[in-house]
């Protein structure tokens, strides 16, 4: 009984940050405070899906989280084809440097990527952006991907090649129908990570091509906020990571989220 | 024979090597590129940005030199970085991850269900939406005081009176689920028959512990470490977003300090000067990574 009421405390607990969002989102007037607040309303959502400036935070954020996910689960899975196929000294020396990036502090890159990015011209460009950030994911989605070709078993692609298949096409139409449970976690990755990245989006972007992290950072210096609003944008926001995590695990098991995550 | 034998050779290498190029551009071109720049830019005075910023010059070691001497403000942040290390990663996420984890193991089906539902959702929401829950309970007028107040308490916002503090709870709550999932997985995989020789021995529960569990779990608590080190160190935007690294420079850990002299004050070059220190150490962490993964046997070349 006594870890049972321990577990209850300590969920009880946890759920105490969350109570104001969730509140204040479905009032008419929330303050800081909870309690008053004039009433029960969905009229935040409504107002916050009908707003232009929501409604470009999100799509910025939509077209940063699937323009990376392609870009780096397709680089990823082509990189990580010869990583588990090739045997060579490059080869294991190519597997630390990936590691070895994985555990690079992207933040401490920012100044010369700002330095960059002002000189070159591709300062507040949501498609440059896009590539930073694929460059950020692609070190952690090669190394899981590799272990992911790694689990098919070479046999099966050799009747391919006795049939006159390239290295291209056992990958095409053997190998990524195999592992696509691991590509959706990759994609789920890399997709999570994009949506929620704050610092890189506000160094690299402004005004309008702002997505919503950087959005919603505004408001914490800013006065005469309506929080109703705020709160219901957050709760918006905060629903694809959660939605698309449950999606994959309900899928490939929570057991192999897992062994990727651990990997990296 | 042997030619032929060759040529398939250079032509497998060919193919390795198109395939890997895609990725290795991207990567050269957005980070390699930036980190050496890093490291050259920190021997100039390089101040703004854009055509001004051209006439910078190289000034040698003088980034370093102020870095390094007393009140720049560098023994602070590392001390800053190290509490937050320790309070919210090592205590916060890692020790009550795997209490919880010991737990949960304990409890009901349902219940222990709906609280891993919660933690994980804690976890998996952006970070910027944590910081602005947090910072709503914390601050002066929020529910931590509204609470307060209603028991007859005095509250100053802790993101005043215990900047570090409140960071580090924020950053415990949003992470404890990776350290909790990590040693969920490891706690499953020990054998209960074990656990039950044990018992039958006379073993104690600490004994049991520290003699059985713990030895068994030791590679995932040593990898859990590891990631949750390179993570916490450089982590910016949880502190940034909460407390903008003040009041003052009480809440400046290593990145904050870097974003402000870099961003805030435009000391581009002086920022880049602890740049460098935040990839040594982050080199540093690495290779202790790398290390333990090779032990472990999981860098073994397949096939």
């Amino acid at each position: 009984m006594l870890p049972n009421l321990t577990l209850i405390v300590i969920g009880v607990v946890f759920l105490v940050p969350f109570v104001w969002l969730v509140v204040a989102a479905f009032q008419r007037h929330p303050t800081l405070q909870l309690g008053g607040g004039g009433g029960f309303t969905f009229g935040n959502f409504t107002s916050v899906v009908g707003a232009g400036s929501f409604r470009t935070a999100l799509g910025n954020s939509l077209y940063l989280a699937i323009g990376t996910t392609v870009f780096t689960t397709t680089l990823a899975i082509i990189a990580a084809y010869p990583l588990s196929r090739f045997r060579s000294r490059a080869q294991q020396w190519f597997v630390y440097v990936l590691i070895f990036l994985t555990g690079l502090p992207i933040i401490a890159l920012m100044i010369p990527a700002y330095d960059f990015y002002v000189s070159a011209n591709l300062i507040n460009s949501k498609f440059w952006t896009v590539w930073f950030l694929t460059a950020t994911s692609l070190p952690f989605a090669t190394w899981i991907g590799r272990s992911f070709i790694d689990a098919v078993p070479r046999e099966l692609e050799e009747s391919a090649w006795v049939d006159g298949s390239s290295r291209w096409g056992s990958l095409g139409r053997i190998v990524v129908p195999l592992i696509l449970p691991g590509i959706s976690v990759m994609a789920v990755y890399t997709f999570v990570n994009a949506w929620s990245n704050f610092f890189i989006p506000l160094i690299l972007l402004q005004g309008p091509n702002e997505p919503a992290a950087v959005t919603i950072y505004g408001y914490f210096s800013q006065y005469g906020v309506d929080y109703g609003h705020v709160a219901a944008f957050a709760l918006i926001y905060s629903l694809p990571p959660v939605l698309l995590f449950l999606l994959v695990s309900r899928w490939v098991g929570r057991g192999f989220m897992l062994g990727g995550a651990m990997k990296g | 024979m042997r030619a032929r034998h060759l040529t398939m050779k250079g032509r497998r290498r060919l193919t390795a090597f198109i395939m890997a190029l895609p990725m290795v551009v991207v990567v050269l071109v957005f980070l390699g590129w930036p980190t050496i720049w890093t490291f050259v830019l920190s021997f100039t005075n390089m101040t703004v940005t854009g055509p001004a910023a051209r006439h910078y010059h190289f000034i040698g070691l003088d980034n370093y030199r102020r870095l390094f001497s007393s009140g720049s403000g560098l023994t602070d942040s590392i001390r800053r970085s190290l509490y937050y290390l320790v309070v919210s990663a090592y205590i916060g996420q890692a020790a009550f991850g795997f209490l919880l984890a010991m737990l949960m193991q304990r409890c009901a089906r349902g219940l222990r269900a709906a609280v891993g539902a919660i933690i994980v959702v804690a976890w998996l929401i952006p970070e910027i939406v944590i910081a602005w829950m947090w910072f709503v309970l914390l601050s002066d007028g929020g529910t931590a005081q509204q609470a307060a107040s209603a028991a007859g308490l005095h509250y100053t916002s802790w993101l005043f009176t215990h900047p570090m503090l409140s960071v580090s709870l924020a950053n415990s709550w949003r992470g404890v689920a990776f350290s909790y999932l990590l040693f969920t997985a490891a706690l499953n995989d020990v054998p209960n028959d074990l656990i039950e020789a044990a018992k039958i021995d006379g073993a104690g529960a600490s004994r049991r512990l520290f003699r059985i569990i713990l030895p068994l779990v030791s590679t995932t608590i040593l990898v859990d470490l590891v990631l949750i080190t390179l993570g916490t160190l450089n982590d910016f935007s949880l502190i940034y977003a909460m407390t903008g690294g003040g009041p003052g420079n009480a809440s400046s850990v290593l990145s904050v300090f870097m974003y402000r002299q870099a961003f805030v004050t435009y000391q581009l070059a002086f920022g880049t000067a602890i740049a460098v220190v935040m990839l040594a150490l982050g080199a540093l962490f690495a290779v202790v990574y790398i290390r333990i993964l090779r032990r472990q046997g999981a860098l073994n070349l397949a096939r």
